[in-house]
């Protein structure tokens, strides 16, 4: 029969076999909180990446001023802005497109031609040399005092704020998580040693060093770890997967595609791992402190 | 020595132990055998006095040295201490695993002394399934396995009859024979008289030295190798 060396010593309790579950629980709670702010950071690099290198340049309409005046001024800045150094593309979005944008607000059919509506300059900037946004501002000031250069900077910020708080809680759940997934082995170790108080003593005297003694809780909390974690992961696996699901049936209009990257796959599944070695550090150190009392 | 805040379970006690002698020690319940041998096998540490153990002062001795210590020390407890969810084979191969030797030198020679302890037909057994004989021999033999310079025993022929007890002398006679220094715990006149071997004799914590007509080496001067437990009031 091969067993190894140091799986000899212990009995199993009966207790023990809790134990995996509530740590399958906190990695579970530490896997969406993990997936959560992996899809948040997917989801501002996403945003981010669409909109820098584009600015909107908003015309707005003069008193009384007529559509055809109007229009003549958005074609010139139009072809000013092509003319910059550092822009690739300058294109006046068409009324109608407007119309659409302000659908939801205004409903269908609304009368747009009686209302003085702002026009839209979409900029598309040169990749490669970028127009520098305090030079276009001056100069489209100087041009047409009612042309407004909006480079999505306020609502970014305050996007890439909320975004980064939410992944901050997240971070700071799965740090809570894996501090008490350390209570739950210390506790579960402590039960153990006292479980096995003449065991332990025996093994003292004859010359086992605190190490070896440590190494038999040790492989108990391993398996504990591991197990609790694949249970975790499992659940986690499990929850997202009906998660995602939901999300394809929802009008994706309002929503951009989200999906986590391969290595944050492999982050989420090296979970077992890591709690695992949680588990096993933290046997290690209380067994070797306890320990520490005996002569 | 005492435990806590108690009295001084142990007080005057100065001997030294010959390597390759062996001694009895006597005294009535409650005399210190047990506490006596406690700090022998570094159970304790003494609360005042000296203790050299193998030439080591146990007072200074770093406590990671210590299990070094331990191992060169087999033990029979007095109520064997075996574990019992371990077969009597895993049992006596404990000291060897602990102390890291390869397991086919393990298994060699832990069939080799369970043969020679008449337990060859048990090394499966789970201790509580023995009879308290065969319990006493696996504890026996988990003290031997590892060919301990000193062995202490508490009381090892309490649990037999006496015809056992007395092939247990001879066994502890062998080992030491062969270099073993020995202290055997016990009550039995009948041993300590057929036997004679020294004798040390606790009484309220208090050591006096008893020679057996034939004793072999007395407890002298500067202890060689085991020496134990210095405290004058």
């Amino acid at each position: 029969m091969i067993r190894r060396r140091s799986d000899l010593v212990l009995s199993r309790e009966p207790s023990a076999r809790l134990v995996p579950w509530i740590i399958g629980l906190m990695t579970y709670l530490a896997c969406l909180m993990l997936a959560g702010a992996l899809l948040l950071s997917v989801l501002l690099e996403q945003w981010t990446s669409d909109m820098t290198g584009t600015v909107t340049v908003q015309v707005m309409p003069m008193e009384g001023e007529s559509q055809e005046a109007m229009e003549d001024r958005v074609d010139k800045l139009v072809r000013l802005l092509q003319r910059s150094q550092g822009v690739a593309a300058a294109r006046s979005i068409p009324l109608p497109e407007i119309a659409a944008l302000l659908e939801p607000w205004l409903g269908a059919g609304a009368a747009l031609d009686e209302l003085p509506l702002p026009r839209l300059i979409d900029v598309t900037f040169d990749e490669a040399s970028p127009a520098s946004l305090e030079v276009l501002r001056t100069m489209l000031s100087n041009a047409d005092p009612g042309a407004v250069l909006d480079d999505h900077g306020i609502w970014q910020e305050q996007l890439a704020g909320l975004i980064g708080a939410l992944g901050a809680v997240a971070g700071f759940i799965v740090v809570l998580v894996a501090v008490a997934t350390v209570g739950i082995v210390i506790f579960a170790t402590r039960s153990g040693m006292a479980a096995h108080q003449d065991v332990i003593e025996v093994l003292h005297l004859i010359g086992a060093r605190d190490v070896f003694i440590a190494r038999q809780f040790q492989n108990l909390a391993l398996s504990q770890g591991f197990r609790g974690g694949l249970i975790g992961i499992a659940l986690g696996a499990a929850t997202l997967w009906s998660l995602s699901r939901a999300a394809a049936h929802l009008d994706t209009s309002m929503l951009p595609p989200v999906s986590l990257l391969a290595w944050h796959w492999g982050l989420l599944a090296a979970l077992p791992l890591a709690t695992a070695l949680i588990a096993n550090w933290t046997a290690k150190r209380t067994v070797v402190r306890s320990l520490r009392k005996l002569v | 020595m005492r435990y806590g805040t108690g009295p001084e379970v142990l007080r005057e006690v100065t001997f030294s132990l010959a390597p390759g002698s062996f001694h009895f020690l006597t005294g009535r319940s409650g005399a210190g055998k047990s506490s006596l041998l406690k700090l022998m096998y570094l159970a304790h540490r003494p609360s005042r006095g000296l203790i050299t153990l193998f030439d080591e002062d146990i007072a200074t001795v770093p406590r990671k040295r210590l299990p070094l210590l331990r191992r060169r020390i087999g033990v029979v407890f007095q109520e064997f201490r075996l574990l019992n969810h371990l077969s009597a084979f895993d049992n006596v191969a404990l000291p060897l695993r602990v102390a890291g030797v390869r397991d086919s030198t393990v298994r060699k020679n832990v069939r080799e002394l369970l043969h020679w302890t008449g337990l060859a037909d048990h090394m499966k057994a789970r201790p509580p399934t023995l009879s308290g004989g065969q319990q006493q021999r696996v504890a026996i033999a988990r003290a031997i396995i590892a060919k301990p310079s000193l062995l202490l025993a508490d009381e090892p022929t309490g649990n037999v009859d006496e015809a056992m007890g007395v092939r247990l002398l001879y066994l502890f006679e062998e080992l030491n024979r062969m270099g073993t220094t020995v202290v055997i715990a016990t009550h039995s006149e009948a041993l300590i008289s057929r036997f004679q071997h020294p004798v040390l004799h606790l009484e309220d914590g208090v050591l006096t030295t008893r020679h057996a007509a034939a004793a072999r080496s007395g407890a002298t001067g500067e202890a060689p190798s085991t020496s134990a437990a210095g405290a004058k009031p």
